[in-house]
């Protein structure tokens, strides 16, 4: 009986010794989350932590089956404001080591391959430009599609 | 630190000192148990590195359970090995950085998940639809299954439903390893699936999971087959002759 009770005394403070003592400078290994440029995400921060991925793929089948290139959740929009720039001024690639995609995926041991296709970095100079174009078109597929989804209701 | 990250980390330390204890203890208890005659199923390895063969065919194919029954082999073979799969698939979150071969095994894990129900189910339907079986199924045969079942579902939901942070779940899985505790994802089914795994961990040690460590212990698989050779004498036995 002895014993149990000194167990668990034992385990009570083994669990008070592992309470972190600041908060920052924890031992734990982190991946670095960097802040994207933007104000706030195209979702909450904890949706996005959990289904990027699908919001991704989907936005993907969308674009490419169905012709609706619209701005939320466009790969290359993330990127836009998720790349750091090195100490040349030069964009670092997004799947680069401890850069945004990259160390949450590294850290997770997850596959990344948006990549094999897709741009690492934003374009420079000509990205502006293709946008503006891009946004036009998107206003009115997005419009389309409103539209046909009413029908369809 | 919230109240249910309080909880789940006194029940992880908790469950991880019950089973390395617990299986410790038990080890021991095989270890030291009289083995006083010479009972290797025939045909028997009559060398003692064709008992290390015999049992790693045994640990790694279940060579007598193919022999003795093909569907339980099936079923029983499919799960234990995904199993493993599944297992070291989540060594990812007890790492940083993560091992190049784990990284390699994150995909079949994957399907390895579904390997393991379906190897479950087929071995709960064993003890629901088996007569001879049903008759000597007890509580606990019922509650393993249905608990490795709740843990493989919760698991696969979280892949292909309803995800969960997997990131901060790491910080949390390696906050306990560090004894620097990180805060745990509040989902519901992180949560089920964390509780399954912390009971599993805490019956393991008295319950017929043991099997995993005792098969080592089994006589009929790890005794030499050499009698005529040698003399087997268990120790008790021979302090008798020695006072004759």
């Amino acid at each position: 009986m002895k014993n149990i009770r000194l167990f668990f005394i034992a385990l009570l403070g083994l669990v008070f010794a592992s309470l972190p003592a600041v908060a920052e400078n924890s031992r734990v290994p982190m991946p670095e989350i960097t802040k994207g440029k933007g104000e706030q995400c195209v979702r909450p921060a904890d949706d996005m932590r959990k289904n990027h991925m699908h919001y991704l793929s989907h936005k993907r089948d969308k674009t490419l089956r169905e012709g609706v290139r619209t701005k939320e959740f466009s790969l290359k929009e993330c990127i836009a404001c998720h790349a750091k720039k090195d100490d040349a001024g030069q964009f670092v690639s997004i799947t680069d080591e401890g850069q945004f995609c990259q160390s949450c995926h590294s850290y997770a041991s997850v596959k990344l391959d948006c990549f094999e296709c897709h741009a690492t970095k934003p374009q420079q100079g000509s990205h502006d430009m293709s946008h503006s174009h891009n946004d036009n078109d998107s206003v009115l597929l997005n419009k389309l599609v409103q539209n046909q989804n009413t029908t369809d209701n | 630190m919230s109240l249910i990250t309080t909880i789940y980390t006194v029940l992880f330390y908790f469950a991880t000192a019950i089973l390395i204890v617990g299986v410790a203890r038990k080890i021991y208890i095989f270890a030291s148990a009289p083995a006083p005659l010479k009972i290797p199923t025939t045909p028997a390895p009559t060398t003692r590195s064709g008992v290390v063969y015999r049992l790693l065919r045994e640990v790694i194919l279940f060579e007598s359970l193919f022999k003795s029954n093909k569907w339980i082999w099936l079923f029983g073979w499919t799960f234990h090995m995904a199993m493993w799969a599944v297992l070291a698939r989540h060594l990812r979150y007890f790492m940083e950085p993560v091992a190049g071969l784990i990284t390699l095994i994150q995909p079949i894990g994957i399907y390895a998940g579904f390997g393991m129900l379906i190897g479950l189910i087929g071995l709960f339907g064993r003890r629901i639809f088996v007569e001879r079986i049903r008759y000597i199924s007890a509580p606990s045969d019922y509650l393993m299954l249905l608990l490795i079942i709740g843990i493989a579902v919760t698991g696969l939901l979280m892949k292909f439903v309803e995800h969960t942070d997997i990131v901060a779940v790491k910080a949390y899985t390696l906050g306990l390893v560090y004894f620097d505790i990180q805060p745990m994802p509040e989902d519901p089914i992180l949560m089920v699936h964390l509780a399954s795994v912390a009971l599993l961990m805490i019956i393991f040690p008295i319950s017929k999971l043991l099997h995993a460590p005792g098969v080592f212990f089994s006589p009929t698989r790890n005794q030499v087959d050499n009698p005529r050779e040698q003399r087997h004498l268990s120790p008790w036995a021979a302090q008798l002759e020695s006072k004759n």
